[in-house]
């Protein structure tokens, strides 16, 4: 589905669109920047010490990578908008809570990759069709790395719930991991979400996507024979 | 120049193990000297989902990393290692073709596994680049992995006391 609102092709453009249209588009490019790397350090790096084998080590330094490559990507954009470097700085600004998990093992990193990089997806999904472009071809680029964290976080489940230990932990990780999820999605009524739908920028409300990520994240984990757990919190 | 995995399940030359060697020297293993030829991409996986495999390389690489992204970080500023590390991964992904190419000669099939091995690369290339920027002599071990990645190859680590390089 394309946006409602008219395509702005070019930053240079955005001189021609009301100031509140370039605000919307520098929280969100600023978001972004903030959360790639933050996410980058304190769970794909340290990931990689986990990570059992040369095998899982080498696909989790690819991930980091490509972490801090979106990071980079938002941060060009967030330059050439002319954004203070400290708001997408996260000892600045502050990152999203869903971070706010102590990463300590193994499975806990799969359980991350598959359910927040899912939400990830549907973040990056309202991208691909924004009617800012620029903003639109990084979603594009950024797009298949996130299906691809997703797949190695179920992957890597799948594989280690095949013994009964593996499958305690998978669970656990869950449990924990879950609670978290909620607020990823900001809350419900936003004053920013609206304009960001006003403008073009977002395709559903906070609520919307939240209902749906939480209903794509209980299909995955029940493939996997796992239960997803009630969460305290629903976010909005 | 050869592309990269463009020599993958070929004989090993006097001059690979010799690399091999120096690089194990500049991580302070002396007692790996053996270097074995991997030859399919099925034997490649065996070695690296091993769980009987040698951290020592593995652990002394990070630690030299750490040494050498700090000296990095203060030479040129985080922004610059963090770009470094983004034109890394886009000069690799800039050379997938050649790696399709050997993936089709040697029937890799498995998704997994060509992501691993291309995560290897990137590593490789960007903890090359790092000693680069840090301003590490050519012989750096960092510079040697890079090396033999560059000539087509994929260095998979230690395993029963020996190198196996694919």
């Amino acid at each position: 589905m394309e946006s409602a609102y008219h395509e702005v092709k070019a930053v240079a453009d955005l001189a021609n669109e009301p100031p509140e249209y370039r605000e919307a588009i520098c929280k969100i490019v600023a978001s972004h920047a903030v959360n790639e790397l933050y996410g980058a350090q304190v769970f794909d790096e340290p990931a990689i010490a986990h990570a059992p084998t040369p095998y899982a080590k080498w696909l989790t330094c690819r991930i980091a990578m490509e972490e801090y490559h979106h990071h980079v990507r938002f941060k060009g954009l967030a330059d050439e908008l002319g954004i203070p470097p400290a708001a997408t700085d996260p000892k600045v600004k502050r990152p999203l809570s869903i971070f706010g998990f102590q990463l300590k093992s193994w499975p806990e990193f799969c359980v991350i990759k598959m359910l927040a990089d899912l939400a990830e997806i549907l973040q990056v999904e309202d991208l691909l069709t924004c009617s800012f472009l620029p903003l639109r071809a990084i979603g594009r680029l950024t797009m298949p790395e996130e299906k691809f964290h997703a797949q190695f976080g179920k992957k890597f489940c799948e594989e280690l719930c095949e013994t009964e230990e593996g499958r305690r932990e998978v669970q656990a990780a869950i449990d924990a991991y879950a609670q978290y999820l909620p607020q990823f999605f900001g809350a419900a009524g936003s004053k920013n979400n609206e304009s960001y739908r006003k403008y073009g920028l977002k395709v559903r409300k906070n609520e919307e996507m939240r209902e749906d990520f939480l209903n794509r994240a209980r299909h995955v984990v029940e493939s996997l024979g796992l239960r997803f757990p009630p969460l305290a919190s629903a976010g909005g | 120049m050869t592309a990269w995995f463009g020599m993958l399940g070929r004989p090993l030359s006097d001059d690979e193990c010799r690399q091999v060697r120096e690089y194990l020297h500049g991580l302070g293993i002396e007692d790996v000297t053996r270097v074995e030829q991997v030859r399919t991409w099925d034997d490649a996986r065996s070695v690296i989902t091993d769980a009987a495999w040698d951290r020592r390389w593995w652990d002394a690489e990070q630690l030299e990393k750490q040494r050498v992204y700090a000296k990095a970080v203060a030479a040129r500023g985080e922004s610059d290692v963090l770009r470094l590390l983004s034109e890394t991964l886009e000069r690799s992904s800039a050379a997938n073709d050649p790696a399709d190419t050997a993936v089709v000669r040697l029937d890799c099939n498995d998704a997994g596994l060509f992501a691993a091995a291309w995560g290897a690369a990137n590593e490789a290339l960007y903890l090359g680049e790092l000693a680069g920027l840090a301003g590490e002599a050519s012989a750096h071990p960092f510079r040697s992995k890079q090396a033999l990645f560059a000539a087509g190859r994929w260095p998979l680590g230690i395993l029963d006391g020996r190198y196996r390089l694919f």
